[in-house]
């Protein structure tokens, strides 16, 4: 136990641990305030979903030699997120569907395009670690980390300040329509919100880990509690507490961060589902 | 009207951000700098706390550790010439028109990306007779530095012991 505390120390005199540390503190932060509403309104998928679609949209920036992948990310994203959550229901192609074909339909042409144009020497390494986020939290800047801190700050005021918004329409959309709410415009808040998750989720744990971070601790948190705040407090308090372990582990053990993290998420789900059973909550 | 703003402040904040293109390197590690990469040299906020004379053993980091401390090798080389390094992966050796290029690999702990260091023996050694087989496990110390060549910077370790 002496030893791993010292070789935690030890880490921490690096930067670049320190960054990882408080990024992946804010995204999961982030990504657990949302992500009860995300599975209430049953888009739980929307987060590997929108995942593929930000790895698509990296894949057509590299094919275009952009130096900054990010904006090109960001928008193509968002508007995906738009057309699932905003429109998705009202379509002919509905929720689960759509989220299957945008995901699956992005990620095969992202792979393509990767293939077919990349100059990279290490291809298949260049897309597992996008998929799985390999190291890429522990290679951040501090330019970097400033702005996830900004974002995850405005995230968080967002969910604070329309928190009673989010809360009627995670619940009955039409009866917030009726009593005044404009849902559509919270609908469409919800799905910018949720795109810039996705896309500096990507860092922490890759592509096809996201969903873990949105829906592992907000049903975690359903086991045991019942009532929509309770909920969210415990499932940003568990997120954290588990990105941070999972952080950690990584690092001491020399694992994978993204799915350690993931791992760490996963037993809190077996923890919270057992003492759910015990102390009689919900199922 | 406020809300809209807020919003359009949240894309074009997004829009600031410079990250680095994926984590790629071959064999020989080379560091060919972009300027995304010569951006982050200027962060001396990313540098190690360690004094610049101050050995880096990775032989005593986790493989999460060494797979991150060797991409700041790469990307903020100013940070670490002159010191000495000392690591352990496997060997690897690329055939160049001029010289033979030899180089130390590790991988990261998703086992699906590896970058690695050159390293340049004190004492030279004959090839293929006197040097370890290609992949086989080594362990190698030598000064880290930077040298230039057809127009790319690539980093390597000088006056470099095989130690196993």
């Amino acid at each position: 136990m002496g030893s791993i505390l010292d070789q935690l120390i030890f880490y921490f005199q690096f930067p670049f641990v320190r960054y990882a540390l408080i990024v992946g503190v804010l995204i999961a932060l982030c990504s657990a305030l949302f992500g009860v509403t995300l599975v209430l309104k049953r888009f739980s998928f929307i987060g590997d979903g929108l995942s593929h679609v930000a790895f698509g949209a990296m894949a057509i920036a590299s094919v275009l030699n952009l130096t900054n992948e990010m904006p090109l990310m960001l928008i193509i994203t968002t508007l995906s997120a738009v057309l699932l959550l905003r429109t998705g229901q009202k379509t002919k192609i509905k929720g689960d569907a759509a989220i299957a074909l945008i995901s699956v339909g992005s990620l095969a042409i992202g792979y393509l395009l990767m293939n077919l144009f990349s100059k990279s020497s290490n291809l298949s390494g260049d897309v597992c670690s996008t998929l799985f986020g390999s190291t890429s939290i522990l290679t951040l800047t501090k330019a970097e980390v400033w702005l996830c801190v900004i974002l995850s700050a405005i995230v968080v005021a967002l969910f604070l300040l329309f928190y009673h918004q989010i809360f009627s329409i995670t619940f009955d959309e039409d009866f917030a329509t009726a009593t005044g709410t404009r849902a559509k415009r919270y609908n469409l808040l919800i799905a910018v919100i949720t795109a810039v998750i996705i896309v500096l989720a990507m860092n922490l744990v890759g592509s096809l880990l996201i969903s873990a971070l949105v829906i592992f601790p907000a049903l975690s948190a359903m086991r045991v509690f019942k009532n929509f705040l309770a909920v969210t407090i415990c499932s940003a308090v568990l997120s954290v507490v588990c990105a941070v372990l999972g952080i950690l582990i990584s690092v001491v053990a020399g694992t994978p961060v993204g799915s350690t993290i993931v791992a760490v998420d996963l037993a809190g789900f077996i923890v919270f589902s057992l003492i759910g059973s015990f102390s009689g909550g919900k199922r | 009207m406020k809300r809209t703003l807020l919003l359009l402040f949240l894309i074009l904040t997004l829009t600031a951000c410079n990250k680095d293109p994926l984590i790629s390197a071959s064999a020989p590690a080379q560091s060919e700098r972009s300027d995304s990469s010569a951006e982050r040299s200027q962060d001396p906020q990313t540098s190690l706390p360690q004094a610049s004379d101050r050995p880096i053993d990775l032989t005593v980091m986790s493989g999460t550790m060494v797979y991150a401390e060797v991409y700041q090798m790469m990307v903020q080389p100013e940070n670490y010439l002159g010191r000495e390094v000392t690591m352990q992966g496997v060997f690897s050796v690329y055939e160049g028109s001029n010289r033979n290029y030899y180089a130390c690999v590790i991988a990261d702990a998703a086992a699906c990306c590896s970058q690695g260091i050159e390293f340049v023996l004190e004492e030279p050694l004959k090839y293929p007779e006197e040097y370890p087989e290609s992949g086989s496990e080594i362990k190698v110390q030598g000064i880290f530095d930077t040298y230039e060549e057809e127009g790319y910077s690539y980093c390597q370790l000088i006056h470099a012991k095989l130690l196993s």
